[in-house]
């Protein structure tokens, strides 16, 4: 719903100053959604303190902590395994497990047909980039950017009010 | 307005500064409004993948929308907010937005005002996070 403005390839230029206000902001800057939970096979997920995210339909793939992403990926049939640094590889046709996010109290289930992303098929070797990756783009960083995107978004409806309420909301397709 | 992902157009450019566009998204039009023409973006693609894309349409919080009048995004002074096509449609209907995603385009919406014609389960409503973050310079590249 947004390009985002600063990912962390161009954070890496020297794009501020010291004239450039730089201290930190609270305000509303993206569309971020806090997760109460994460379910895996109907079974919650303990990742710790869950963050809050993105939503942004212009990324494919779902940004998460790595723990998320590699039990995500171990709880494919047959398993996924960590690829590229933070990326996660398995067979296109692998049998996905169930992803519930939690929000506001709800479980939004993400669509088995975006767990597997067979578009991503190289030369029909059976190996496909699984929807949920790691957000680490900076291990060390407290304020990595957690992403849902177009992968998450699939066969949902996501509302955005921007009056003052200022709400999310989501619901499963039954169409 | 309700519509299976309309084509975003905009029309000559009928400011002296060049910045300025009537917007036409559905069958709603901004006369004038400002937007930014992306030329280059960070990730082409996604991870690495060409996956096509053949338009972006901005609807970002106006926190994030701004301009720069020269080409030294370091400078403060040149830093100019402007009200964004999100903030203009709504003024043309209501200010909500709303996306149906599917690998089906027919089953794809993009809606304003309101909520896409599909079917859906009880919706959970949840308030939208503000972010406590370093603050950054973005240009426009």
């Amino acid at each position: 719903m947004h390009v985002r403005c600063c990912d962390p390839d161009l954070i890496t230029a020297p794009q501020y100053t010291a004239s450039t206000p730089r201290g930190p902001v609270s305000d509303y800057l993206y569309y971020d959604v806090k997760i109460d939970s994460v379910k895996v096979n109907n079974q919650t997920f303990s990742i710790g303190k869950v963050p809050q995210m993105s939503l942004d339909s212009r990324q494919l793939y779902n940004y998460v902590p790595y723990e998320m992403a590699k039990a995500i990926a171990e709880a494919y049939s047959p398993p996924g395994v960590e690829s590229y640094g933070q990326w996660f590889v398995g067979a296109c046709d692998a049998i996905p497990p169930t992803v519930d996010l939690v929000i506001g109290g709800k479980p939004i289930r993400v669509h088995e047909g975006s767990m597997n992303i067979i578009e991503t098929e190289n030369s029909g070797n059976n190996q496909c980039l699984l929807p949920f990756t790691a957000a680490k783009f900076d291990p060390a960083a407290e304020d990595n950017f957690y992403v849902l995107g177009a992968s998450f978004l699939q066969e949902i409806v996501a509302v955005v009010d921007v009056s003052e309420k200022m709400e999310l909301k989501f619901a499963m397709r039954t169409d | 307005m309700q519509s299976k992902f309309p084509r975003a157009t905009h029309g000559t450019v009928p400011h002296a500064d060049g910045r300025s566009y009537s917007v036409t998204v559905g069958n709603l039009t901004i006369p004038k409004q400002e937007i930014g023409l992306i030329y280059l973006t960070n990730g082409g693609g996604t991870g690495g993948n060409p996956f096509l894309t053949s338009g972006v349409l901005g609807l970002g919080l106006p926190q994030l929308s701004h301009v720069y009048t020269g080409r030294d995004p370091s400078i403060p002074g040149d830093k100019v907010s402007y009200a964004t096509v999100t903030q203009n449609l709504a003024k043309l209907t209501k200010p909500v937005f709303s996306l149906a995603l599917s690998r089906n385009e027919d089953r794809s919406f993009f809606a304003l005002g309101g909520v896409p014609p599909v079917a859906t389960g009880e919706y959970t409503t949840v308030p939208i996070q503000k972010v406590i973050k370093a603050q950054y310079a973005c240009p426009l590249l």
